[in-house]
């Protein structure tokens, strides 16, 4: 009997020992996938600057010179806020200071490493919900080789660090860190507004019996946010005054940009530039947004549910928004990795949706380019290709519903 | 007949001694330029191109600009030109209005010069110009737009006092480069009856892209909710199953 339990024993010394040997070489090799993906972006900013030179469209993202500008007014004393369309928060230009002492390129490197770290956190959060390693290792190298994401950051997008800190604040949730999570959801909230709209589900998902009065979890995760929040806008409005209130935040929420953009409401907006809306037309246009997104945080409000509801929620967000630019894209893909193994969607299908998303996108960018680049008055064509994008969006997101099994 | 040769050369000099007295000679020895405008590219951001010829004139402590005033529906980003500087592309400036995004309609005048050192009597001056959106108009067609003449100015730390000083205020950092600059009268070579078209929106479908727009959001917007319900009722049914 002795003998036995002693074989058995070692028999599990054995395998442990053998785990302990396999699992290190499965973390090296998702490291040694991050430093190739790390090179892969390196070689991508080393080639945008040659982009920029010899090619008409440049591949160096416009918000990034213009986050550089605000940093060379900070280096000079001054406010990020005299560069003109400037409408972030100040820290995101002291964190491209160096682009102004060092090289013209360390923010894109920086941008890249948070690209890694997402990647790295996507992994963290699909292990805390108990999937395989594998699985957490699959989804999180979707991200490290998605090329949208590899572009995006490389051409110096600061959305990369906007959606690190959605995720961070979900491992957080996750692992029960409330006034952490509330804290760094009010970062992310200083940082860009949109997830402000992941603050509802993100309090029920907290709720157990209550429903009018919050409970003493949704109680930490409101008073450190709100805290949050007003430290770092107090901050900010210390250095910089009512600018900073004007530019980063009150700017955001009034925004009226009825330049041509990827939003299926640019043209009936564009038409009706300069005049007062009805409240009619306002209703019509927020309404079905705001309803859309209550009922998503209602459903999808429990423990296994909460990364999908915040993946919806983005979609719907960047779907019914007034404005819309490719960059907005980035704040739901970031969220599939971490839903995908819920998806149970067959290969025909999720190769259609990504097909006649990539189409319904091309078509639309091919109306802009006519109109822009070309001189032709294509308003009509962009207005159908946005109401057709608009359409295949909501398809891709019914699917997605549908195909949500837990 | 030799009478009249000597008369001739005596009615020659008193002329040439007038005109000296009177400062008349250096306007026959002034600088003889031309100018002629080019616009590279379509659409909303072209690149405007001014081939300066000083002719007979060269002198390379010497500077040349540019400068006119801008049609209200087209501008220069200040922050591209400052960008353009740093990386020692041209030497150009602005002043004026500096919001890119307002409408043509509520924007405010913008003067642009464009300064280079005339190293040569052929000069290009370049400077990228965009174009601004317009409010839609009830008929739609594009609006056409055509560029003012520029005046041409010349500055060197020598005294040109051939040419008068302009009055024309000149932006930074041209205005730092040289402390007078001059008004240089040039022949004009045209820019080819050159036309900048720009599209607008039609007002007369107003209506029918409003309600179009918002009956197909709305029905999707619905047809969503529908879905998010049917999902939840499987999901109820599903668990009373279970259970």
């Amino acid at each position: 009997m002795k003998r036995n339990f002693e074989a058995a024993a070692k028999a599990n010394n054995k395998q442990a020992m053998k785990r302990r040997s396999v699992q290190p070489s499965k973390k090296l090799s998702l490291q040694l996938h991050c430093v190739i993906a790390f090179i892969t972006r390196l070689l991508l900013v080393t080639y945008s600057n040659y982009h920029d030179k010899y090619f008409n469209v440049p591949y160096t993202d416009v918000d990034y010179k213009v986050y550089t500008d605000a940093a060379r007014y900070i280096t000079k004393r001054g406010s990020p806020y005299e560069r003109h369309t400037y409408r972030y928060t100040p820290l995101l230009a002291l964190l491209m200071t160096p682009n102004v002492y060092l090289h013209q390129d360390c923010g894109k490197v920086f941008f890249s490493v948070i690209d890694i770290l997402v990647a790295k956190i996507m992994r963290k959060i699909l292990l805390c919900q108990k999937f395989k390693q594998q699985t957490a290792n699959l989804c999180a190298l979707l991200w490290l080789y998605n090329p949208l994401a590899m572009v995006i950051s490389t051409r110096g997008n600061a959305d990369s660090l906007a959606v690190y800190l959605v995720l961070w604040t979900l491992y957080l949730l996750q692992n029960d860190q409330l006034i952490m999570a509330g804290m760094v959801h009010a970062l992310s909230i200083h940082f860009r507004l949109y997830p402000l709209a992941f603050s509802l589900v993100m309090y029920l998902y907290l709720g157990e019996r209550n429903l009018l009065l919050p409970n003493r979890r949704q109680m930490k995760l409101i008073i450190s946010c709100l805290l949050g929040l007003f430290d770092l806008t107090a901050l900010s409005y210390a250095l910089y005054g009512k600018k900073f209130l004007d530019e980063s935040l009150i700017y955001h929420l009034v925004r009226k940009d009825v330049r041509h953009n990827f939003s299926v409401y640019f043209y009936m907006l564009y038409l009706s530039a300069g005049e007062d809306h009805s409240i009619l037309q306002k209703i019509f246009t927020f309404l079905p947004q705001v309803c859309i997104l209550l009922a998503l945080a209602m459903r999808y409000s429990s423990k296994e549910n909460l990364p999908f509801a915040l993946f919806t929620q983005a979609i719907t967000m960047v779907t019914f928004n007034p404005v819309m630019t490719s960059q907005y894209f980035f704040w739901f893909l970031s969220l599939l990795p971490i839903c995908l193994p819920h998806l149970k969607m067959s290969l025909t299908r999720t190769i259609a949706l990504v097909v006649s998303w990539i189409f319904s996108q091309s078509l639309w960018l091919f109306t802009a380019y006519l109109l822009e680049f070309m001189g032709m008055n294509t308003f009509d064509y962009i207005w159908l290709a946005g109401i057709f994008f608009f359409t295949v969006n909501i398809k891709i997101l019914v699917d997605l519903i549908n195909c949500y099994k837990l | 007949m030799s009478i009249n040769k000597i008369n001739s050369r005596v009615f020659m000099k008193i002329i040439f001694y007038l005109c000296f007295s009177f400062n008349l000679i250096p306007m026959i020895i002034a600088i003889r330029a031309s100018v002629k405008s080019e616009i590279k590219g379509d659409g909303f951001h072209r690149l405007l191109n001014y081939h300066v010829n000083t002719g007979n004139f060269q002198n390379k402590s010497c500077h040349v600009a540019v400068y006119l005033q801008l049609p209200l529906s087209l501008y220069v980003n200040v922050d591209e030109l400052a960008d353009r500087r740093r990386l020692y592309k041209s030497s150009s400036c602005s002043d004026g209005e500096v919001d890119v995004e307002v409408f043509a309609e509520n924007a405010r005048n913008q003067n642009i010069t464009i300064c280079s050192r005339l190293t040569s009597s052929k000069k290009t001056l370049i400077i990228p110009v965009h174009q601004r959106y317009h409010l839609a108009s009830r008929s739609g067609e594009f609006i056409n737009i055509t560029l003012p003449q520029p005046k041409l100015l010349i500055g060197c730390p020598d005294r040109l006092k051939e040419h008068r000083v302009s009055t024309t205020v000149i932006c930074w950092p041209c205005s730092e480069y040289v402390k007078k600059w001059r008004d240089i009268y040039y022949r004009w070579e045209g820019d080819n009856n050159f036309i900048w078209q720009i599209p607008v929106g039609n007002t007369s479908q107003k209506f029918q892209v409003t309600c179009i727009t918002l009956f197909v959001t709305s029905l999707c917007a619905a047809y969503v909710l529908w879905i998010i319900y049917k999902s939840y009722k499987i999901s109820k049914d599903k668990q009373s199953k279970d259970d």
